[in-house]
């Protein structure tokens, strides 16, 4: 027998909840898909074919080769004027020795009388129907395959699952259905999908990689996914499920709460009976979402690249290659003669850089504060910033944006708000607070705000060279 | 932003409209304090955000600011008619507990007046 996975086709209420495929949003902690995998080896079928829609990469990643299940996973896409059942029919003699077929947000809701065994009850066939017509299909009948594959029909007069089997093939209707399917598995319905050497004693669930401090208080049932931090004093009560990659700032209480992956949670704050997905927050009861990306509210954590930042990347590097070529020889110069009067050197620093990154950059430190005639030359000529022109070409920092950090980015300098450069707008004001200049910068970028700084810093750098000097070398 | 405000029997009604984030505060805080610096005698305010469709963390300083300035000065201030997505800022940043929200100018008018 074979599976079939259709994870394609648009789900409106899946769409407010951001970037991600409805087939990976997470029922109780886990991606939707994997309950379905999961499926196929409680009914010992090894081969799935995945049949892939819009965002195919994200369910590639997902699920691999199958081996995480020990399944045998391929991928094909259908033609995009072509039905799942279309797909079906390219090669119908393909399923013929037995065909499990799913085409829709459907969970495998297990209900208090399931048990693994009555699974096996499925095999004999069954089909479950949404208004286009069966979205579940499970038979080893080669005659009612063929029969479904050319019509869409189910040859059987049953065209419901057994009860006696405690199977309830549920379709995810709308954001409010999903959110209560989400609650009533994180209020006691967990426990009916875990795999042996798990345990729900305590009623919670934590993945992978998680940080906890010790003054956060966890009330369970509650599920919450890989790479999560949680800052101090946080309160995270009953029915909350959080998924990967989320970070949760100190002093916050959440209940009765989806958090989705990407997500980053301000301080303080008191969520209840919401949906979070990245920077939405989304009421359940009527889908009524708001968008913000307030640094001290709820953010996306996901690096969002833009058509702009692709443009200014390509301008960037093409101003630092050309600044390169123009400083080479005085940087060679001056900085030959700096070496050997020895009034500075640059030094090895570790900052955070573009994507997230730890990278190392040279930054110049002079052994003088008060600068003399060939220390007002070198600053203003910006060649003390050489070293990180090569990393710009290197992609390691921007051509202009904010001053790399040494210590792990705060709220403010979040992925997406973190844009470590060369240039910043405290080169031409540095009497300007640093986390002010980052909040500054990240409110207003813009291409033209780049060529700004970069006019600001390096030729008010130029002009006002001995004040710019004087503190350069008291800073270093 | 576009803010107009009307002195109603000593009361100040401020109706806001717009959204009300960092882009859009400074606007908001010049026109009321430029409103108030002309009618000194209004010591309660009312601030009518049935047209505030969003509002950010900036928004909501700039009304706690608002609140902290009308109570140094003896008076009092109430929020009117809070749409769905700013009272789910509210809700989350507890701003609620701070605020006195009602679901009407009038009886927000009629309990400052009071």
């Amino acid at each position: 027998m074979k599976a079939v996975f259709y994870t394609g086709g648009k789900k409106p209420w899946a769409d407010e909840m951001g970037n991600r495929p409805w087939a990976l949003l997470p029922v109780g902690g886990h991606p939707l898909l994997s309950y379905w995998l999961e499926l196929c080896v409680d009914l010992g079928i090894n081969d799935v074919q995945i049949v892939l829609g819009q965002d195919a990469e994200y369910i590639e990643l997902f699920c691999g080769d199958g081996g995480q299940w020990g399944l045998n996973i391929d991928y094909s896409f259908i033609f995009p004027d072509d039905s799942p059942q279309d797909y079906l029919a390219r090669d119908p003699l393909r399923w013929s020795e037995g065909l499990f077929f799913l085409s829709d947000a459907l969970f495998p809701r297990r209900l208090e009388n399931f048990t693994p065994a009555g699974l096996k009850e499925l095999l004999a066939g069954c089909c479950v129907s949404n208004e286009d017509g069966p979205a579940f299909f499970l038979s080893p009948n080669s005659e009612d395959i063929a029969a479904f594959i050319q019509d869409g029909q189910y040859a059987q007069s049953a065209c419901n699952l057994p009860g006696s089997i405690g199977l309830d093939v549920t379709l995810i209707r709308d954001v409010s259905h999903y959110y209560e399917l989400n609650m009533a598995v994180v209020h006691g319905e967990m426990d009916r999908y875990l795999s042996s050497g798990y345990s729900t004693a305590d009623g919670a669930s934590i993945g992978y990689n998680v940080i906890t401090p010790s003054s956060v208080t966890f009330a369970p049932p509650l599920a919450i996914g890989n790479n999560c931090r949680l800052g101090a004093l946080c309160s995270i009560g009953t029915g909350t499920v959080i998924s990967d990659h989320v970070l949760i700032d100190q002093q916050c209480e959440l209940s009765e709460c989806i958090i989705l992956s990407d997500t980053y949670v301000g301080r303080n704050l008191e969520i209840k009976g919401k949906i979070i997905a990245g920077n939405r927050i989304i009421d359940p009861e009527d889908g009524t979402y708001v968008d913000i990306e307030d640094p001290w509210l709820i953010a996306s954590t996901r690096l969002r690249k833009s058509f702009s930042d692709g443009v200014r990347s390509v301008i960037g590097r093409g101003l630092a290659l050309l600044l390169i070529l123009i400083q080479v020889l005085p940087f060679l110069l001056l900085y030959g003669l700096i070496r050997a009067l020895r009034r500075g050197s640059f030094i090895e620093k570790s900052v955070w850089g573009m994507n997230g990154r730890r990278v190392t950059t040279l930054h110049f430190a002079a052994t003088k504060v008060t600068p003399d005639l060939l220390m007002i030359m070198f600053y203003g000529a910006s060649l003390d910033r050489f070293p990180k022109l090569i990393d710009v070409l290197s992609g390691k920092l921007w051509l202009c944006g904010q001053v790399p950090r040494e210590s792990e980015p705060r709220a403010y300098t979040l992925r997406n708000r973190y844009f470590p450069a060369v240039f910043s707008y405290s080169d031409a004001f540095p009497e300007i607070d640093e986390q002010m200049d980052a909040l500054y910068y990240a409110h207003t970028r813009s291409i033209i705000a780049d060529l700004r700084i970069l006019y600001h810093a390096f030729f008010k750098r130029f002009i006002e060279v001995e004040s710019v000097a004087t503190i350069t070398n008291g800073s270093a | 932003m576009s803010v107009t405000c009307t002195n109603e029997n000593g009361t100040g009604i401020i109706n806001l409209s717009g959204p009300l984030t960092a882009a859009t505060v400074e606007a908001f805080r010049e026109q009321l304090t430029a409103w108030q610096a002309g009618e000194p005698d209004v010591k309660n305010f009312v601030f009518d955000l049935s047209a505030v469709d969003f509002m950010d963390s900036a928004g909501l300083g700039a009304l706690i600011a608002a609140l902290k300035r009308i109570t140094e000065r003896g008076g009092d201030m109430k929020l009117a008619c809070l749409q769905k997505k700013p009272r789910m800022v509210f809700e989350i940043t507890r701003a609620y507990k701070v605020f006195e929200i009602y679901d009407t100018v009038e009886e927000a008018v009629k309990v400052a007046g009071a």
